[in-house]
């Protein structure tokens, strides 16, 4: 039994391919965490770094509070099960399973009893003299799993295990398994392409796309508010449908219209329609509405649609219909139809209380839960200024924060899940008053506001929790979980510690030319900078510098060649970086600064691609302060 | 890389075989390496009884007068003593394996061979010892009858030898029987002796054919002349174990029929399909 922490895992293969990025998650001891995601997503490549069969390019991994990132595979305490069932052809099943303890030595009486525990338990103890050849794809996955129960491990992963399967056997399977975590009770991380799969085992589920988490949560949540498209459509069969269209306001009323379609217009209840207009939306730009197949209803009223196919599934049917406009189909799921045939003329009802937005660029939902809140704030000294609210920064959040976090134009950031309702250490009051509430399955999504600030504050609360309309309440937000963010989605504060890359440097002015001679590191030369011979506080700006690097190595970036002067640059080492959408943090160590020093570059380039090149320094690059005596 | 061909229905208890005659051919076939296996570790506790009979032959040879031949029947029947008592202790392991294999329990072979001699050894010493004795005795008997008596009475010769050949029969039977017992069972020696003399006159038509197979074929080319001994001890190294699992699997027939269906239910046709 153990509980995990990633702590911002990136995966970088040389060549600077990017498996998995910034991956953040929390395991609890015993529960079911299943990563699901398309081909190619970074899940195996996850679960193999939890495994230990892959190094960690950067990040944490604790294992029960111990940090793993340098412990060997074999002494992490964790088994694996494989999509391929690996299992050793010219051994018994019995043989297969007490392999892994034969191998440390454990007595034949312990491995016979640990053994024959787990084939009862996976009711294969009548197979025990049989060879895999013998065996069906079901019964040797059991035999894998059994293989991976003798050894009692901390965690299981499963990667894939059912994919050889078929279809039957799959179900049947996952039963077993799920069954079998309930009496192991121990930490499963599983690993599977298949939705279903996901949804019916895991207690928690991470999305993951393109090497990046997309929504983790609990099934419910994710399939009742995905926080984005590729949530959104990823899980739940028949997919959600999405159309293309257009925000409208008419009457106090907000609508969209389908496929921009005048006559096609439905209304957003008034709640929706209040959240609409307090985010800032954008009116004249295009948005992508979502539902749900079983939260359209075929009537006589709505909108008009044609019936290209009828699916009659015994239980229920799914319809494929066209609206005008629209390339591809509206599905409706519903019970058993009788009286729907191809080529009517129907009209879809949609239920306006579970309806989806996305934003057509960033794909992120805009109605419901959002994957972050967005707050407005000015940061001054060690404050946030939310509204009239303020929040109190400790030294650990400053540290982390990059030059350009105290700009105008921020946002605050925070996650809805992150939002508490009891007061400690680590976290800052934020007094709100409830505007309007949703209920959901497991909770209630409350829609606050903050004095001053446009966007609601988006949390949830136990339906047990006494919050009605009206309330005002104070709610906190963990420094630890807060990202200070800009328009665009960068971050401003880092995963890593920023020191103020600061050395030490000799000014000497010889015949107009200024040499900056870092101490125990290269020279920079300047035209005269006209400042006094001596020793100064030398200050690399985080945004001024460009990377330089010869054409060759890195045909593929654009806009990499800057020409530099001699005597205009200095080497550097990289070790970490920090990708956002329109820049790279990175992390780099310069001869001569006592920390490595952090840089804002574009995001073009990835240090993982080149970890040693040279950066430009341009004469404002850096500030010169006379050393305090 | 070779692709693994996946069974599409799962393996079912009713795929087992039904009787012990047909399990042996179900090992045979799929647990063949691990017959190998205990046949390599059997020889090494074979090894006296191999030297026994190599050096029994070129001393035999080289005997010129019925004194010296004399001197070499008694050497060799105490080393046959001692040999036998090994190859005794040995075959524990071996029958420990077999019961393994044959109740479809799939452990390790290797280890479970000497697990089998650990457990079991101290019994397994007095049973070689009785078995050696009655060797020993009909190995000199034999000398006695053939050279000293027949030239005197060739029909009590004759009688004498047969007697004592098959008191030997009758004893190595009960061996097998009584290894297969201690592997099996907890009981004491002598009820585990009496037991064994009981199964062997008892099941007397199924432990012939037995016999005739293991040892009787490995005797019989051992008696005809000298490359035919080295084709014997050629197929002790390798093969004995496919002699031991004839036995132990009539064994289990017989313990099935008339032990386990009624005081060991569990070991009742253990490791074959049972009907409902």
């Amino acid at each position: 039994m153990a509980s995990l922490l990633l702590k911002h895992i990136y995966k970088v293969y040389p060549g600077g391919v990017r498996a998995v990025n910034d991956f953040n998650l929390k395991i609890k001891d015993k529960s079911f965490v299943v990563l699901v995601g398309p081909s190619g997503c970074g899940k195996s490549t996850t679960l193999r770094m939890v495994a230990g069969l892959e190094g960690i390019t950067s990040g944490q991994l604790y294992i029960d509070n111990t940090l793993v990132n340098d412990v060997e595979s074999k002494n992490r305490d964790i088994a694996m099960v494989f999509q391929s069932y690996a299992l050793y052809p010219h051994m018994t099943v019995y043989q297969n399973m007490g392999f892994s303890l034969k191998l440390r030595h454990e007595k034949s009486a312990v491995i016979k009893e640990k053994v024959l525990k787990a084939a009862e338990v996976l009711e294969i103890s009548d197979l025990l003299d049989r060879k895999p050849k013998e065996l069906s794809g079901g019964q040797r996955q059991r035999v894998a799993l059994g293989r991976a129960i003798v050894r009692e491990p901390n965690v299981f992963l499963l990667d894939e295990p059912l994919s050889n399967l078929d279809a039957k056997l799959r179900v049947q399977m996952r039963t077993e398994i799920t069954k079998l975590h309930e009496k192991l009770q121990t930490t499963f991380i599983y690993v599977t392409h298949d939705q279903t799969e996901a949804m019916t085992m895991g207690d928690t589920i991470v999305v993951m796309n393109k090497g990046f988490i997309q929504q983790a949560d609990s099934p419910v949540t994710l399939f009742e508010d995905p926080v984005n498209l590729f949530v959104a459509t990823f899980l739940g069969s028949p997919q959600m449908n999405i159309v293309e269209g257009m925000l409208v306001k008419k009457e106090g009323k907000i609508g969209f219209e389908l496929e921009m379609n005048k006559e096609n217009v439905v209304w957003f209840k008034e709640e929706t329609a209040k959240q609409i207009i307090n985010s800032d939306i954008d009116f004249d730009k295009h948005y992508l509405f979502g539902v749900r197949p079983d939260h359209i209803k075929i009537s006589n009223k709505g909108i008009p649609a044609h019936v290209e196919a009828v699916e009659q599934l015994g239980d229920e049917t799914i319809v494929y219909t066209k609206i005008e406009g629209h390339k591809n189909n509206v599905v409706v799921k519903s019970p058993l139809l009788n009286n729907i045939n191809v080529n009517d003329d129907i009209h879809l009802d949609i239920s306006m209380n579970r309806v989806y937005l996305f934003d057509v660029l960033s794909e992120h939902s805009l109605i419901g839960m959002p994957s972050f809140n967005k707050l407005p704030c000015q940061l001054k000294d060690n404050k946030i200024k939310v509204g009239k609210s303020t929040i109190v920064m400790d030294s650990e959040f400053m540290s982390h924060l990059l030059a350009g976090a105290y700009e105008k134009d921020r946002y605050l950031a925070i996650k809805p899940e992150h939002i508490e309702f009891e007061k400690n250490e680590s976290n800052a009051p934020l007094n709100v008053r409830v505007d309007f509430i949703e209920k959901r399955t497991n909770y209630n999504i409350i829609f606050a506001v903050v004095d001053g600030v446009k966007p609601y504050l988006i949390f949830r609360a136990n339906k047990d929790r006494n919050i009605k309309v009206g309330d005002e309440l104070d709610v906190y937000l963990p420094l630890e979980h807060i990202s200070i963010f800009d328009k665009h989605d960068d971050s401003y504060y880092s995963r890593e510690i920023v020191y103020p890359n600061k050395a030490i440097a000799k000014l000497k002015t010889r015949n107009e030319k200024t040499y900056v001679s870092i101490i125990g590191g290269e020279t920079l030369v300047y035209d005269n900078l006209h400042r006094e011979d001596g020793e100064y506080e030398f200050v690399l700006k985080q945004d001024k510098c460009k990377p330089v690097f010869k054409h060759k190595v890195a045909k593929n970036i654009k806009d990499p060649l800057t020409k530099v002067n001699k005597g205009e640059y200095l080497k550097v080492s990289c070790y970490d970086e920090e990708p956002q959408h329109k820049t790279n943090t990175i992390f780099v160590k310069i001869k001569g600064f006592e920390e490595y020093v952090t840089l804002n570059i574009k995001n073009n380039f990835s240090v993982y691609k080149m970890p040693t090149f040279k950066i430009k320094v341009p004469f404002d690059g850096f500030e010169l302060k006379p050393l305090e005596k | 890389m070779k692709k693994d061909n996946v069974r599409k229905t799962d393996f079912k208890e009713n795929e087992r075989p039904r009787t012990r005659f047909l399990q042996f051919f179900d090992i045979f076939k799929h647990r063949f390496v691990e017959l190998m296996k205990i046949s390599l570790l059997q020889a090494v506790f074979n090894m006296p009884l191999i030297g026994t009979l190599i050096s029994f032959y070129s001393l035999v040879r080289s005997s010129s007068d019925i004194n010296s031949l004399m001197t070499v029947f008694i050497i060799t029947s105490i080393c046959l003593l001692v040999s036998v008592i090994f190859s005794i202790v040995g075959l524990t392991g071996s029958f420990y394996c077999l019961k393994k294999i044959a109740y479809a329990e799939g452990e390790f072979a290797s280890s479970s061979y000497f697990v089998g001699l650990v457990e079991n050894w101290k019994k397994a010493v007095s049973i070689g010892f009785i078995a050696g004795i009655s060797l020993s005795v009909t190995m000199i008997g034999s000398f006695f009858f053939y050279y000293k008596l027949s030239s005197v009475n060739a029909a009590i010769a004759g009688f004498g030898i047969a007697i004592l050949v098959i008191q030997a029969m009758v004893v190595l039977m009960m061996s097998y029987y009584s290894i297969a017992q201690i592997v099996i069972y907890e009981n004491k020696l002598k009820f585990i002796l009496k037991n064994s003399f009981i199964f062997t006159l008892m099941r007397f038509q199924f432990n012939l054919p037995a016999f005739i197979i293991h040892p009787g074929v490995i005797v019989v080319l051992t008696s005809i002349m000298e490359i035919t001994m080295f084709v014997a001890v050629g197929l002790i190294i390798l093969f004995v174990s496919i002699g031991h699992l004839i036995w132990f699997l009539n064994i289990l027939s017989g313990f099935d029929k008339f032990i386990n269906k009624d005081y060991y239910p569990d070991y009742y046709k253990k490791g074959l399909y049972k009907e409902a």
